[in-house]
């Protein structure tokens, strides 16, 4: 009791006084390249020979969940199966970023870091992994780009039917204010998110971390999540005012096949490499029927949806996404690499 | 006989039938013309507050806030610009390359620059 007791007064001071914080990212990696403010990153733990595996994060929070801690690491397991794992950073867009469009992303980032990852693979190809947002961008990316050396597609929770998700989280619905720097701030994205439950993400976490206040575990656990969770980043803000009139209420220029990247029609059904949707049952923020459509979208005659019960960072992060649905990505990665 | 319920309970059971409520009220369209609103009305207000203090500190011959604004949106202009000036040297690197390449040997399998020549 004495004991329970001590650690809880421990736990709230640290807490408190923001001491000890979680160390996140600690995979060992290498900066390969930059281009503008994104960067490119090699994991440095890999076999010889491994099949190349490149992150591509959404825009709205950073991409060290990826490698959130040691033994909860999606990076940590892709190396431990021996993929060459390489992580493409946008950083926090500035002014110079506010102008970034779908075609900056799609057709000048990811076909840069592909290239450079390609000409560094054994197979001189690459497997594209795009989580959210970043799943959106990389299918963009792959079908607008065909001469892309990407030999695997997968996604995780791509929502390319937003419309059909949270009316919060919708393109458009997101207040379209602009900070100084011409992007949409940090923060209005994060009290969208909060939107979305607001008891659940205000009160009752709050009230669980102070009734666990004794269990380290849960604790840096609760601080692992927070940390990254609210440390959301400025959206570009022309990115935004674009993805509003593709994907914005009442229209989708995706689905209805006349999205068009830099003048060029882009159709989803030119994608032809083998292709893997994953998508979580409890995902809230990207619900499963905001990823459904692609798989009659894709054009690959080899594609597996993989439908896990797990919520929108569940899905490679915590026990389960240890157990079930990372073992999952990487055999089927294996099973497909050239 | 049953127990009393703790606090927590009594909170658990209010969360359930509120939260709900809650999530249904920011998902509406309602919910969503207060935020532009309130919205507007701070940005309104942010603006009248920066126009009245760089005012005040230019009659001072002091730089205001927004001066360092308006110093970071130049930056950032001349930074895109900087940006698309190094694409154009890029595009014609790579037609003299391939140029080079027909006369010489195949073309390479990409032609993008590789990652290392614009970074660390």
């Amino acid at each position: 009791m004495l004991e329970a007791t001590t650690r809880r007064l421990r736990n709230t001071a640290r807490y408190v006084l923001g001491i000890g914080e979680p160390e996140l990212g600690q995979s060992p990696r290498h900066l390969v390249g930059t281009r503008d403010r994104v960067k490119l990153w090699r994991y440095d733990r890999h076999g010889d020979g491994a099949p190349s595996v490149l992150l591509v994060m959404s825009l709205v929070t950073r991409p060290v969940v990826f490698d959130l801690q040691p033994g909860n690491s999606l990076v940590e397991r892709f190396n431990a199966a021996g993929f060459d794992v390489w992580m493409l950073d946008w950083d926090e867009p500035g002014p110079a970023d506010a102008e970034n469009t779908l075609e900056t992303y799609c057709d000048d980032y990811i076909p840069w870091a592909v290239d450079a990852v390609a000409q560094a693979s054994a197979s001189g190809a690459v497997t594209l992994f795009g989580y959210c947002l970043g799943g959106v961008l990389t299918l963009l990316s792959v079908a607008a780009n065909p001469e892309m050396p990407v030999e695997n597609l997968v996604v995780l929770a791509a929502p390319i039917a937003p419309d059909r998700g949270p009316a919060q989280l919708r393109p458009g619905r997101i207040a379209m204010s602009f900070d100084e720097t011409g992007n949409v701030p940090a923060e209005t994205l994060r009290m969208a998110f909060v939107s979305l439950d607001p008891v659940q993400g205000e009160i009752t976490a709050r009230l669980n971390l102070w009734q666990r206040m004794d269990d380290d575990e849960y604790v840096t656990a609760h601080r692992v999540m927070t940390n990254w969770g609210n440390d959301h980043i400025r959206f570009p803000g022309a990115t935004a005012r674009q993805l509003t009139e593709v994907l914005g209420e009442g229209r989708n220029q995706i689905l209805e096949g006349t999205f068009r990247l830099a003048g060029r029609p882009v159709d989803l059904g030119s994608i032809t490499m083998p292709f893997l949707s994953v998508i979580g049952e409890r995902d809230t923020i990207t619900p499963p029927e905001t990823s459904e459509p692609l798989m009659d979208l894709v054009g690959s005659d080899d594609q597996t949806e993989l439908r896990v019960p797990a919520g929108h960072v569940g899905l490679f992060v915590g026990g389960s996404a240890m157990k079930r649905c990372i073992p999952g990505m990487i055999d089927w990665i294996t099973d497909h690499r050239a | 006989m049953t127990e009393r319920p703790g606090l927590r309970d009594i909170y658990d059971r209010l969360a359930d039938q509120v939260g709900p409520q809650l999530t249904d009220l920011t998902a509406s369209d309602r919910f969503a013309d207060v935020v532009e609103v309130v919205d507007a009305l701070r940005m309104r207000a942010t603006n009248e507050l920066q126009r009245s203090s760089r005012r005040f500190l230019h009659a001072w011959n002091l730089p205001a806030g927004s001066d360092v604004t308006v110093l970071r949106q130049e930056i950032g202009a001349l930074e895109r610009t900087v940006r698309s000036l190094a694409r154009q040297v890029e595009t014609l690197q790579r037609q003299l390359d391939e140029a080079d390449g027909a006369r010489v040997a195949p073309a390479p399998r990409s032609s993008r620059s590789r990652a290392t020549s614009n970074g660390a």
